[in-house]
């Protein structure tokens, strides 16, 4: 039982992150968001997805 | 107590360089136009005083003919820096006081930095820094970004500058008989009404007024109507003038003055040019070989084919180090956990998910660090300017080779700022043809990918089987653009111009950085976004569970078949299964089509998928081998099923990032929505053909 309430939060958790992202993702103004660096901006994508 | 300080300049001028040089801060310094788009600060101390630096983007003027020279104009107009830092390249000093002069115009104080002042000195240039501060009435100091020759006297006249309570008022140019008594007559109306003078001074409104700059037409037809009519009134009829006498407009003549009052500046003995003047510089000798029309090109697909060799052949040993530690730590967790939920969850979903797109580091950094030296080297640069000739073909412009590259032309970029990047194209219809085709290059997140399943099934010919991916997704991208430009978005082609930096040698400390954080974005993305999606895929992968009637069925000899039909229950097996019949016409089984659907929230993922979608299907962690293994002992796979898979990653619907990013840049999700479903049945059609065509042929 106290397995599945671990995965159960893990899986909530990870959920959470992607909700977030995405959701900042949308907002975010004039930004790759991508936070791959590669574009040379990568200090204000780094919470980004 | 501190002041803004901007740093403006053309392109290639240093100025990134410089800016990394005074504040610190790591970016990515390119050797082609346009690198800069977005704003960036950071801060110098100098004397106790703190100047705060903002790098603009590199821009040759201060029309607003481009949106980095709407930027760098905006934020000079409105957010009045105390001092705008001009970098000239000194070897190139005539091209770039244009734009010195612009600025100088707009009423701000300058203070000139006269960089790479070594290579002009190299080149037997000699400049007279005194003088021509002299001659423009503005500070001059010589710089060389790379070694930070200069730069502390830079800042110490920058703060100078800064604490001189009124505004530099600049040379006055002549611009001519009609166009200087049409600034007469349209001076005083713009200054007794204090028509946008918040912002301009008086002259240069009306300057922009005579050269018809849509931006400031529209800002003072917003603000005051009735002047501005009677302003455009004025411009009308001296272009009319111009038209009838010289055949000419204000506009060509505003620059060609601008051009004659810099000419005559360096004839005033501040550029001296030793006799030696007529040599070809060491950068022009090299391309005299490397941009070759014939040899060029051959070189060109050495140095990648070199590049694919070495970054696979040194990673070999550092990669098998990386399998066996994640194999051990699958074994650790299988000794120490107990059965059950939460084991399947760190084995199968976070080690094997994970841990399959960490094993590619090494592949990764190696290959971060040739690209890096390519780069800051100036070679990517001519690459761009050897496939400038072929983009015209296939109807895109020259300035599209750049989002090409740094979306992965050669592998390991990212089509976000590809997309991003291709903001420097002024023609709507060329800009929306390479935003649909950029994606079709190798990005880093596809790279893990194409490694696996080459690592697996062409172990004996990596390199070239990797070359011959890169040939093929330049192909299929300019071949659609062609395709494209001839059908939905058809156009007529636009000039451009091309500049090739000269060679740099590249620092060690600098292919570091650059090197290092481009894989430290990867390790991290790992650890975020593609941890979080392997947890929910591997929710997806356990979830619903098979009901306990149907599970008895199995013995206790069938526990594989029992891993496999529990998989295949669950939601993304159901996907997987749902999809198989179209897919199996490209080889893909119910396993591949999951970590295909995952894989448009990021590449990476089909990697970590793939990793977790085989390895649930295991009964002895410890007895287990890593996917390549896996994949290349499976009775399903073969190199036709491999070639087919690279075909379909490599052209199918760009990651959700991307298809946001084009979105944006496009100005509708038409296109976006367009680029995801052209884009996936153009690679599942490709992806056929390769399958089919290679069974018929008995691979």
């Amino acid at each position: 039982m106290i397995q599945e309430i671990i995965v159960f939060i893990i899986i909530g958790a990870a959920l959470g992150f992607m909700v977030r992202n995405i959701y900042r993702k949308f907002t975010a103004k004039n930004q790759c968001g991508c936070g791959c660096g590669d574009c040379g901006q990568s200090k204000e994508c780094d919470s980004l997805f | 107590m501190g002041h803004t300080i901007a740093l403006a300049g053309n392109p290639n001028s240093g100025k990134t360089t410089l800016f990394n040089s005074l504040t610190g801060a790591r970016q990515q310094v390119g050797n082609y136009p346009g690198v800069t788009v977005e704003k960036k600060t950071g801060v110098y101390k100098i004397n106790g005083l703190e100047l705060t630096l903002v790098d603009l983007p590199g821009t040759y003027s201060m029309t607003a003919y481009s949106l980095e020279e709407v930027i760098a104009r905006d934020f000079i107009a409105t957010e009045k820096p105390a001092v705008v830092v001009d970098i000239v390249d000194a070897a190139n000093l005539e091209r770039n006081l244009y734009l010195t002069l612009q600025i100088i115009e707009m009423g701000v104080p300058v203070c000139i930095a006269l960089n790479m002042i070594d290579v002009a000195e190299g080149r037997g240039v000699r400049i007279d820094a005194e003088r021509l501060s002299d001659l423009l009435g503005v500070p001059v100091v010589p710089t060389v970004a790379r070694s930070g020759r200069g730069k502390r006297q830079l800042m110490e006249a920058a703060a100078t500058a800064a604490d001189i309570p009124s505004r530099a008022k600049g040379p006055d140019v002549s611009y001519g008989a009609d166009i200087d008594n049409a600034l007469s007559e349209m001076e005083p109306l713009i200054s007794e009404a204090g028509f946008l003078v918040q912002y301009y001074p008086a002259r240069w409104v009306a300057l922009k007024y005579l050269e018809a700059d849509e931006q400031i037409v529209s800002a003072g037809q917003a603000a005051d109507p009735v002047l501005s009519s009677r302003l455009v009134q004025i411009a009308d009829r001296v272009a009319s003038h111009l038209s009838a006498t010289l055949d000419t407009d204000p506009e060509s003549v505003i620059a060609d003055q601008r051009f004659g009052f810099i000419k005559s500046i360096i004839r005033q003995g501040v550029v001296r040019v030793d006799n030696e003047q007529n040599r070809l510089y060491l950068s022009d000798k090299i391309d005299r070989v490397l941009i070759n029309r014939l040899a060029g090109p051959v070189i060109m697909a050495g140095v990648v084919l070199l590049l694919y060799h070495l970054t696979f052949a040194l990673s070999e040993v550092p990669a098998a180090w990386m399998e066996s530690g994640f194999g051990a730590l699958r074994g650790l967790a299988d000794a120490h956990m107990a059965e059950g939920m939460l084991k399947s969850l760190v084995i199968s979903g976070i080690i094997d998910g994970v841990g399959g797109v960490l094993g590619f580091v090494p592949i990764i950094l190696l290959m971060f660090v040739g690209i890096t030296i390519l780069e800051d080297s100036g070679y990517l640069a001519r690459v761009a300017f050897m496939l400038d000739r072929v983009f015209k073909v296939f109807g895109l412009h020259g300035s599209s080779v750049m989002p090409f590259i740094v979306s992965g032309g050669i592998a390991g970029g990212c089509a976000v700022p590809g997309v991003m990047a291709a903001r420097t194209l002024k023609s709507p219809k060329e800009r929306l043809a390479t935003l649909l085709t950029v994606p079709f290059m190798n990005c880093g997140a596809k790279l893990p990918v194409f490694a696996l399943l080459i690592g697996a099934f062409f172990a004996g010919y990596k390199a070239w089987v990797m070359f011959a991916v890169t040939v093929i997704s330049w192909a299929g991208a300019l071949l659609v653009a062609r395709l494209l430009r001839m059908t939905v978005i058809r156009g007529e082609p636009t000039p451009f111009i091309m500049e090739l930096p000269p060679y740099r040698l590249p620092t060690l400390q600098g292919v570091i950085i650059h090197a290092w954080e481009r894989t430290w974005q990867y390790i991290r993305k790992a650890g975020t976004v593609i941890l979080a999606i392997s947890v929910l895929l591997w929710a997806m992968m356990s979830f619903p569970t098979l009901p306990e009637q149907r599970a008895e069925m199995f013995g206790p000899g069938q526990q594989a078949e029992l891993a496999r039909a529990e998989l295949q229950y669950s939601v993304a097996g159901r996907i997987g299964t749902s999809l198989e019949p179209a897919t199996s016409l490209a080889g893909f089984d119910w396993r591949t089509n999951i970590a295909l659907v995952g894989g448009f929230a990021a590449k990476e993922v089909i990697v970590s998928t793939m990793g977790t979608a085989y390895s649930m299907g295991e009964v002895d962690a410890e007895k287990s081998s890593g996917l390549s293994a896996r994949l290349s002992n499976s009775d399903h796979w073969s190199p036709l099923t491999a070639f087919a898979l690279i075909i379909f990653v490599m052209f199918y619907s760009p990651c959700f990032v991307a298809v946001v990013c084009i979105a944006r840049e496009a100005g509708s999700w038409k296109w976006a929505l367009f680029s995801m479903g052209f884009n996936t049945v153009l690679a599942f059609l490709l992806a056929v053909a390769v399958y089919q065509a290679g069974s018929l042929l008995g691979f």
